[in-house]
């Protein structure tokens, strides 16, 4: 059930419960799409003999992997901890995993597109080791700390500050 | 946004990829062949996860933003608009990936086509292999080789066909949730007066 608190001018604020949904995918849209723009510049500057086209990279990085993928986090994290109530330990421990695990199966996949002939995104043929590594443990502890945001006091209180996830 | 209204669009974002999975098997799957069964199962799951459930997710996102404003018709035609925007142009780039090699190499790749050892690229033709002569090649690379010339190939994965299920799920999530809302809006005055 949606709950509502009534303020003066004529605009209403829902409860955290009920911007439970939107605000949680939204926040791994956020996280999605800031990891992956970091691995691109980094890749960038890791590996510079890497020259691609940059507008099909920009397009596959920024709308499937930062949007799509972001997105497809934010439900199924969600849709895993939204039988606990916010802030309790299970909807924490849920919710990263959810996400975590997520953000995994997208690498993987992704390391194997990359094994592909004549592909190698951020050095998957130099350095494979690396590759996974970020993308393992980087998804890991984005679906850790997006579950510490959404889950804790401090979290929500940072939430609560920036508009585009109020 | 209700959770019913979030599980409602991601549970029909969900179907409508697994119809697609379905009916153009073939194509989606072109690139995970030569592989293991359990990697199959991950590349399924990864279509389906980006397909259905980010088209899903931010088909909810769209019509909670458009109910927020206000419950009407207005908001509604507004919301489906919107969903189907957000979840083309995720699909959009998905099928572009599976189906043009050119395009999932120019995203991809690391070096130009004329200077991956053994490949001549054509922007007509797609990718055409070139083995060169006494270059070795390990067997894994010839699994690989095979899938990218599969993956070349002229695909039948028609993509107004495969975003028919998207904008059909788009539609009933939005008839859900404002539809919903018209109904519960009636009832609450009903049981006012």
């Amino acid at each position: 059930m949606t709950t509502a608190v009534a303020v003066p001018n004529d605009t209403y604020l829902e409860s955290d419960e009920a911007r439970r949904p939107v605000r949680t995918i939204k926040l791994f849209i956020l996280g999605g799409w800031i990891a992956e723009t970091s691995f691109l510049f980094f890749g960038m500057i890791m590996f510079p003999q890497l020259h691609p086209p940059l507008i099909p990279r920009l397009i596959w990085t920024q709308v499937l992997c930062g949007i799509g993928m972001g997105a497809a986090a934010g439900a199924i994290a969600y849709l895993a901890a939204s039988r606990y109530k916010q802030g309790s330990r299970a909807a924490l421990i849920l919710t990263a995993i959810g996400a975590g695990l997520t953000y995994v199966v997208c690498n993987n996949v992704c390391y194997f597109v990359d094994s592909l002939p004549g592909m190698d995104y951020w050095g998957r043929v130099e350095n494979p080791v690396l590759f996974m590594t970020k993308g393992d443990v980087g998804g890991a502890l984005l679906g850790i700390a997006g579950a510490f945001m959404l889950n804790t006091k401090w979290g929500m209180n940072v939430l609560n500050k920036i508009p585009f996830l109020r | 946004m209700s959770a019913a209204i979030l599980r409602v669009s991601v549970a029909l974002g969900v179907c409508a990829a697994l119809i697609n999975l379905l009916w153009w098997h073939q194509p989606i799957m072109e690139m995970a062949n030569g592989h293991t069964s359990a990697f199959k199962v991950l590349y399924a799951m990864w279509f389906v996860i980006g397909w259905g459930v980010a088209t899903g997710a931010l088909t909810g996102i769209a019509i909670s933003s458009m109910q927020r404003r206000s419950p009407g018709r207005l908001s509604a035609s507004l919301a489906f608009v919107f969903s189907v925007v957000l979840s083309s142009t995720v699909c959009l780039v998905l099928h572009r990936g599976l189906t043009d090699a050119k395009f999932m190499h120019d995203a991809m790749s690391g070096m130009p086509p004329s200077n991956t050892p053994g490949m001549d690229m054509d922007m007509n033709s797609g990718m055409q292999m070139d083995m060169n002569s006494g270059m070795q090649m390990d067997v894994h690379r010839d699994v690989d080789m095979d899938m990218l010339a599969a993956h070349t190939r002229p695909s039948p994965f028609n993509v107004f066909l495969a975003l028919a299920p998207n904008f059909l799920a788009a539609a009933l999530s939005v008839i859900y949730a404002f539809g919903g809302k018209r109904r519960r809006m009636r009832l609450s005055k009903q049981h006012r007066c």
